[in-house]
């Protein structure tokens, strides 16, 4: 009798032990994983902040090298300024008859020249405007055409860049929570000793594995979704 | 006696499972709180980024129109004292003729023409003579309207202070909420430590120390909800 009861005992403590190593098994996968996308996450984090600092000295780039050329094109305008000022009393000179004028007109006309070399503000009439002013805005698109590197220079695709690594960041740390939602069946599932284990066994299995492919889904995402800063 | 120490070992079991069930949520709480704080955190982060990059293009703003300014203003000065030296020239001949001294009165009338001339030169050298917006009125002012053209310098300003203070308000709160999910997660940490603790204890100070991390959980899942939907 004592041996009959044995003999049936047994089939099923070795079952309970295989599960109990499975899930023993499965819990130390689950918390591997749950490290190595933890760890994932944080490069991801560590690279965003990389681009937000890249994103941040471009801008503060772009803008120091825009105040460099509109400084340059307003020093030029104010000799251009001097430059039109001169030629106007010159104009009057010229028309008139007098020797004291033919003289003052002769050392303005020196003044004029000087200054025409400048800035071609003074000499390009493709700078001036239908009513005898300077077109501004074409001579600073032409200063900043002498900086293509600098005129170029856009923080916007640092930020994009930032922003796809903190989304791969967030979509990694989700799945670390499906993770410990895995972790918490299956812990059941090993301390359970009811007929209840293998369904709390299996949905802590089922959970892991959904969390895996999330990750890997996630990765995938942002690898074929955003295209590298250049 | 050996019934009492059946039921007394099955109610330790059931404690066992019950405090180990606790720490699994902890565990799950934990997990989502820090997907909460990171969340807040790479908002701070974006938040911050933009209000900093704001205040740059704000300072490239108020340096350029700074420059802009000075260059208009200095032009509106210069013509306005031309304007008043021709006049001033235009006077003395005037007054040289009714006294008879026509060849000097011709020289200051020459001196005013080459004033006039540079006047006019002048007018199309600056938005304020060129733009309707600021020009002087004929015949009323020799002044452009200088308040006018400060007015719309400072717009653009005015508007790009505007939404780095937003953008920095905006990184303040993420910021605030960030904290608080650490908090969060430390008094989660606490409740661990007193479950932990609850399942070495052999005496009746476990249940305490069960209960006490269970009202920490529930305080937990308050703060949390309570930063979710109110700041």
């Amino acid at each position: 009798m004592v041996q009959d009861s044995e003999r049936s005992t047994r089939p099923q403590a070795g079952k309970g032990t295989r599960l109990a190593t499975l899930v023993a098994i499965l819990i130390a996968a689950v918390s591997m994983a749950s490290a190595g996308v933890v760890w994932r996450a944080a490069i991801a984090e560590s690279r965003a902040t990389t681009s937000e600092r890249e994103g941040m000295i471009a801008a503060v780039k772009r803008e120091a090298a825009m105040a460099a050329d509109v400084s340059t094109l307003l020093w030029e305008a104010r000799y251009a300024a001097d430059h039109a000022l001169y030629l106007a009393r010159l104009s009057v000179l010229e028309g008139d008859e007098d020797v004291g004028a033919d003289a003052e007109a002769e050392g303005l006309a020196v003044i004029v020249d000087s200054l025409a070399g400048f800035t071609p503000l003074s000499t390009d009439e493709s700078y001036r405007t239908s009513d005898g002013g300077f077109d501004l805005d074409a001579r600073l698109d032409d200063l900043r055409g002498l900086n293509p590197d600098l005129q170029d220079v856009e923080p916007g695709k640092y930020f994009s860049e930032a922003d796809r690594y903190h989304l791969e960041s967030r979509l990694l740390l989700s799945a670390v929570v499906v993770f410990a939602i895995s972790l918490f069946f299956l812990t059941l599932a090993e301390i359970t000793p009811h007929r209840a284990r293998y369904v709390l066994a299996a949905a802590g299995g089922l959970i892991f594995l959904g969390g895996l492919a999330g990750v890997i889904a996630a990765e995938l995402y942002c690898v074929l979704a955003f295209a590298p800063v250049g | 006696m050996d019934k009492a120490t059946s039921i007394g070992n099955g109610r330790i079991g059931r404690f066992h499972i019950g405090v180990t069930g606790l720490i699994l949520l902890v565990t799950v709480l934990g997990a989502g709180t820090a997907l909460l704080q990171t969340h807040a955190s790479v908002r701070e982060s974006q938040a911050t980024r933009d209000s900093v990059v704001t205040a740059v293009e704000l300072m490239g703003a108020l340096d350029s129109g700074a420059l802009r300014a000075a260059y208009d203003t200095g032009i509106a000065v210069d013509t306005v004292t031309k304007m008043m030296e021709y006049a001033t020239y235009r006077l003395a001949a005037l007054e040289l003729e009714q006294n008879g001294r026509n060849d000097e009165a011709a020289l200051y009338e020459r001196r005013a023409e080459q004033v006039e001339a540079e006047i006019i030169a002048a007018g199309a050298l600056s938005v304020l003579f060129t733009d309707d917006r600021y020009a002087p009125e004929p015949e009323a002012s020799l002044m452009p309207d200088i308040d006018a053209y400060m007015e719309d310098w400072r717009e653009p300003i005015d508007g790009l202070l505007a939404r780095q203070q937003e953008q920095a308000q905006a990184a303040d709160q993420w910021g605030d909420r960030a904290d608080a999910y650490t908090s969060v997660a430390t008094v989660l940490a606490l409740s661990l430590f007193l479950f932990g603790l609850s399942l070495s204890i052999p005496s009746r100070m476990r249940t305490l120390f069960a209960a006490v991390g269970s009202l920490l959980v529930c305080a937990a899942l308050g703060w949390t909800a309570w930063t979710i939907l109110l700041t």
